[in-house]
């Protein structure tokens, strides 16, 4: 193997994947070469500017809203727009912060459920207390004939039920919330792919997405054909064809297409389209069937 | 003096909240149960979110990021910039990153290790100066390549072969490597360019 046939297989002879045979002669080679050596410096140099990420030093400072040590900010912001991992690691590190920030020690105020909660179960009591205040008309008497104490009895129980079922709702919201805020095992993860390729629209035009009873978050894995380098939008519509969601910053990761991840509660039992743009231009379009386990 | 709790999460809070850091160190270098468990607390919330990514490593990294609080707080790296338990939040994210990043065997800037009698002994000056600057210098010469080469060396850097890279780009095999090197070399260029034009971060 001469000089140029080696200086032509370095990268892949640093990355390991050379043929044995081809790995062995270019191995050869270089022991007694020593231009092709100093190539290789070249080579080693290539890879690590290829291969450069954010150092997990800035990534933190970043999370941590913190000056960068390292590097410009404008730098880390434009490489953060165009490298799907680091972005995906900065969000794990800012959720990190966040559950800091939850460690803190907190005041003695309650809950923002529990307050709402608190706020619904108080409405029968201020309810009751202005119709006597009307029925006293500011007299201090109160006298009510039977059917008023009927009515008036039937109102009060309306109300406590209300109340009852903003409790539950309240309890079942801060059991959602709770369960938000720290980690999700068997988060259900769902491959599908855009309606122009045949891959599965051979079998069916519908990706069919089957959401367990207890899923609380649903990870659409969007096999893209034509993913840009840079962020799409996305929109998400039901079968009425009305928008359910839409968003943007839908970066592509490494091998291409993206990630999105759906609470389960914004895709009840329907069709859906979901489709992928930029700058207006649309780039795939997925068609869905959404159907609860039962 | 700060108060020393006695019992249960409670007395945990207690002594979070009227220890000063320097003393729930000494405490913890001292083995005291509570302020260890409650220091362990700490770590295992930090490196919650990384749990699914890291699967079944994620117990080991934990208990690596433990062995790192000791060797940190032992040799008093700690100086007080930030509050005791940011500060090891942040050592505990900064972990479970590097473990994530090897674990995940994305494309590497150090591919595989050859034998030392096949590379250069001395570094270049370019080398020298990556040493310096070295995240600033590679982040600026990488964003200054075409598409192109970063999709082409990215492959290259996941260990697909030669012949891998030309199905997936449709080209022969031939003008793949010639394409690999010549964007070897503009990369190059960038970074000779970029380590002579030092900047100062601005945060």
């Amino acid at each position: 193997m001469d000089c140029q046939n080696v200086a032509e297989r370095l990268p892949w002879l640093l990355a390991g994947s050379l043929p044995p045979e081809e790995d062995r002669q270019a191995r050869a080679h270089l022991a007694s070469c020593a231009s092709c050596a100093k190539e290789l410096e070249d080579v080693r140099l290539a890879a690590q500017a290829f291969g450069a990420h954010l150092s997990a030093d800035s990534l933190v400072e970043l999370a941590w809203d913190r000056p960068l040590s390292r590097i410009d900010a404008d730098l880390a912001q434009r490489h953060l727009e165009s490298c799907a991992s680091c972005a995906e690691e900065l969000v794990l590190i800012r959720e990190s912060r966040r559950l800091e920030a939850q460690a803190r020690p907190r005041a003695t105020r309650a809950p923002v459920v529990w307050r709402w909660g608190a706020l619904a179960a108080s409405l029968p009591l201020a309810f009751v207390a202005g119709v006597l205040w009307r029925a006293a008309g500011g007299s201090g008497d109160v006298t009510f004939n039977g059917a008023d104490r009927e009515r008036l009895e039937t109102q009060i129980a309306d109300l406590r039920a209300e109340a009852r079922r903003a409790q539950e709702n309240s309890q079942a919201l801060k059991q959602q919330i709770d369960r938000l805020a720290g980690p999700q095992p068997n988060v259900q993860v769902v491959e599908i792919f855009p309606d122009s390729l045949a891959l599965r629209s051979a079998r069916s035009s519908q990706n069919l997405v089957v959401v367990e009873a207890d899923s609380a978050w649903v990870v659409l894995l969007l096999g893209a054909e034509n993913a840009p380098a840079g962020p799409a939008a996305v929109e998400v519509r039901n079968q009425a064809g009305e928008v359910v969601w839409r968003g943007s910053g839908l970066k592509p990761g490494p091998l291409g297409g993206y990630t999105l991840g759906v609470p389960s509660v914004l895709l009840p039992d329907g069709r859906y389209t979901i489709a992928t743009s930029r700058q207006e231009q649309t780039l795939d379009r997925y068609a869905l069937e959404v159907r609860r386990k039962q | 003096m700060a108060r020393v709790a006695t019992t249960g999460a409670r007395s945990l809070r207690g002594v979070e909240v009227t220890a000063s850091d320097a003393e729930l160190i000494a405490r913890f270098l001292n083995g005291d149960g509570e302020t260890v468990e409650l220091i362990n607390g700490w770590t295992v919330r930090a490196a919650a979110p990384f749990r699914r990514r890291l699967d079944s490593e994620w117990e080991d990294v934990v208990q690596e990021v433990r062995l790192e609080v000791v060797r940190l707080l032992q040799s008093g790296q700690y100086r007080g910039e930030a509050s005791l338990r940011t500060y090891l939040w942040q050592v505990t994210a900064h972990t479970c990153l590097d473990a994530l990043r090897r674990f995940q065997r994305r494309p590497s800037a150090e591919p595989v290790d050859l034998d030392a009698s096949i590379v250069a002994r001395d570094p270049s000056p370019l080398a020298r100066v990556l040493d310096r600057e070295r995240e600033r210098v590679l982040l600026a010469a990488l964003e200054s390549m075409s598409r192109e080469c970063r999709e082409l060396w990215n492959m290259v850097l996941s260990g697909l072969s030669y012949r891998e890279v030309s199905l997936r780009l449709g080209v022969s095999e031939g003008a793949l490597r010639v394409r690999a090197h010549r964007c070897r070399q503009r990369v190059v260029a960038a970074l000779g360019c970029n380590a002579l034009s030092p900047q100062t971060p601005n945060g």
